[in-house]
């Protein structure tokens, strides 16, 4: 193999590799901004009831087909002296049949009633969760500010401050984790997160031991 | 083909390293601008004669504070309850917190004789970090003492020293004469430097702190004299027939640009402080004056009337290259350097008033600091480049006055009858 075919395989295997990463894993390189200002995060309400009636029928059709198969198997008789025991037989068999498919649409509702429990359960605490990463912002941003006749003509400047916050809101790490450039504006960034502490207590319907937030501080 | 394959799977691992759940990241702009809470909770005297030393400290103290405009003192009636101590608790802390400061000073003062001994901490109450410093001198400079607590002070909050030990000389008619004197920042310690009952104009603090450069007429020509601040004499640097004014100090001290006649129009020429090497800088048949250097010494900015009005152009020293820098108006003279490098203060005219304007080295963003109050000349920047001291005729006489260099907060720093002009700031005498 030449060189240049072997670069051209090594690259096309990176690019190969990147590609397949993303797909494959394409939160990687999501950042979740929550800018409190002008974002508002939407709750979203639990899904009215009518839903539940739409959603049941479809599950259904799988217990009526067994049915039907049931049906064909019991209905030929075989001697016509004994019609009025294999009558009384029939009608058995159909009861537990009917008590099956019975049995199965309660299955069906019980699980679908779980996996709606679910997704309101989950949209809940997401939507607490997101109101939880408001109250912060509103806390950090309510302590954020510069030193008067010193800091007004520092320009565009952003630090990132990395947070790891305790259920009760106690924070346990404080980390530059991109200087701004300017060493006093990232003291006082700083200063704006310590100034904060302790931030409210997690929502009961957060489960998370601890968070791990960053803050971006902006001139 | 092996080694093709390594390449695969050494960059799929390094891919793997982000995976993970997507962190939360949070915008916070907008900040808002307030000055630094502190709280001054006093000095406790240890003297075994107890005198008013310890309450005078405290009292300068908080004005020294107060007059650099970045704090805020915490009234004492919204204290929680203090006893002289060195260490703080946390829950003493938190209380002081909710109070409203963000940081405590305090000190122990003990005099013995004719020396003083100050003690003082300084604790950061969000950054639990406590300072202490111990200074001593003689009772009567105890003023000396006092700004250089507040200097460190300054530092802890800024990352940089105040200039509260800092002197600023003018020139005066308080004796009927013009005299040069000197203040301190903080308004007090007014000394008389020249005596000579001529005419004393234009002083320059030299950078090293050991001599004031001014033109004097005691020989009846604009001679250039040399203060020398460390034995209070003076002597005749550069007496060339006509003019030697508007002397400016090179950063290093090793320099100076003045302006001289020569003909019938005024240049600026360069001068090494032993009197040597004297060189003509401008060449113009128009008037050039009011040197001052860029801070790393490379470049002159000063006053040429070429265009037909006096306005501000800066040289590269290197080639010679001059370029204007003022535009507005048809009056900009005065300028001043900033020490950080990227402004020029100067007075400009607008509709028949003077005014101290700041402008960019590059010409943008022309900043008007004073209107509506009196005439105003003479900016000076301090050595931190955080103040602007000038003149001005607000109150009748003109008197120098500080403002912040954003144009805020002035204040009127000398107050003698007759007037005061041609502020020059010294350097700071408590270095970093």
């Amino acid at each position: 193999m030449r060189p240049i075919e072997k670069a051209l395989l090594i690259s096309l295997l990176i690019h190969l590799a990147i590609i397949i990463s993303m797909a494959v894993f394409p939160f990687v390189l999501t950042k979740k901004h929550y800018t409190p200002v002008y974002q508002v995060s939407l709750v979203t309400q639990p899904e009215p009831k009518q839903k539940e009636t739409t959603v049941t029928p479809e599950k259904k059709k799988p217990p009526v087909k067994k049915a039907t198969r049931v049906e064909k198997k019991a209905a030929p008789p075989k001697k016509k002296k004994t019609v009025e025991r294999k009558d009384n037989k029939e009608k058995r068999s159909l009861t537990r049949v009917q008590r099956a498919i019975d049995d199965i649409k309660k299955k069906v509702a019980s699980q679908q009633k779980v996996k709606e429990a679910q997704v309101r359960t989950s949209r809940i605490v997401e939507a607490k969760r997101n109101a939880y990463f408001d109250t912060i912002a509103t806390h950090i941003q309510a302590n954020w500010s510069l030193l008067k006749n010193q800091m007004e003509d520092v320009g565009i400047l952003t630090t990132d401050v990395g947070l790891q916050i305790r259920r009760d809101g106690t924070i346990t790490k404080i980390v530059i984790e991109k200087p701004s450039g300017n060493v006093l504006f990232d003291e006082f960034a700083v200063r704006a997160v310590k100034r904060s502490a302790p931030l409210p207590p997690f929502p009961k319907e957060m489960k998370e031991a601890k968070l791990e937030v960053t803050i971006g501080l902006s001139s | 083909m092996k080694r093709t394959f390594l390449a695969f799977i050494l960059t799929s691992m390094l891919l793997l390293p982000n995976l993970g759940v997507a962190r939360v990241y949070i915008d916070i702009g907008s900040p808002t601008f307030r000055p630094f809470p502190i709280a001054i909770t006093g000095f406790k005297d240890l003297s075994p004669v107890s005198g008013d030393i310890a309450k005078s400290i405290h009292a300068i103290l908080l004005n020294d504070l107060t007059i650099s405009g970045l704090f805020e003192i915490v009234e004492q009636e919204d204290f929680p309850q203090w006893q002289f101590k060195q260490r703080l608790s946390d829950e003493e802390c938190q209380e002081w917190l909710e109070s409203g400061a963000e940081a405590l000073a305090w000190g122990t003062v003990l005099q013995e004789g004719s020396r003083i001994n100050v003690h003082f901490w300084f604790l950061d109450l969000i950054e639990r970090n406590l300072t202490t410093g111990r200074y001593s001198g003689e009772v009567g400079r105890f003023r000396e003492i006092v700004h250089r607590i507040g200097n460190e002070i300054i530092r802890q909050v800024t990352g940089q020293k105040g200039v509260l030990d800092t002197q600023i000389a003018y020139v005066s008619k308080y004796t009927g004469n013009k005299e040069i004197h000197s203040i301190n920042f903080d308004g007090h310690n007014a000394v008389q430097i020249t005596s000579n009952r001529s005419i004393n104009l234009s002083p320059a603090w030299s950078p090293d702190n050991r001599i004031i450069a001014y033109t004097c007429f005691r020989r009846r020509n604009p001679d250039l004299y040399f203060a020398d601040l460390s034995n209070k004499t003076h002597r005749l640097f550069l007496g060339a027939a006509g003019l030697n004014a508007a002397p400016a100090w090179s950063p290093d001290s090793k320099r100076l640009a003045l302006m001289m006649r020569r003909g019938g129009s005024s240049e600026i020429f360069l001068i090494n402080r032993d009197g040597s090497n004297l060189a003509q800088l401008t060449h113009t048949s128009y008037n050039e004056a009011s040197p001052t250097w860029s801070p790393d010494g490379r470049r002159l900015a000063f006053v040429s009337d070429r265009t037909g009005s006096p306005q501000i152009y800066v040289m590269d020293l290197a080639s010679k290259r001059t370029v204007r820098l003022t535009y507005n108006g048809s009056y900009n003279a005065s300028p001043d350097w900033s020490p950080r490098g990227d402004r020029i203060a100067y007075c400009g005219r607008l509709e028949r008033r003077f005014d101290i304007f700041t402008i960019k080295i590059d010409g943008s963003e022309n900043l008007m600091l004073t209107s509506e109050a009196g005439g105003n000349e003479d900016p000076v920047w301090s050595p931190d480049g955080r103040y602007i001291v000038f003149s001005s005729t607000r109150s009748g006489n003109p008197h120098l006055f500080i403002m912040n260099a954003n144009g805020t907060n002035p204040r009127r720093l000398t107050r003698n009858e007759g007037g005061e002009t041609q502020p020059s700031w010294s350097p700071r005498t408590d270095s970093e």
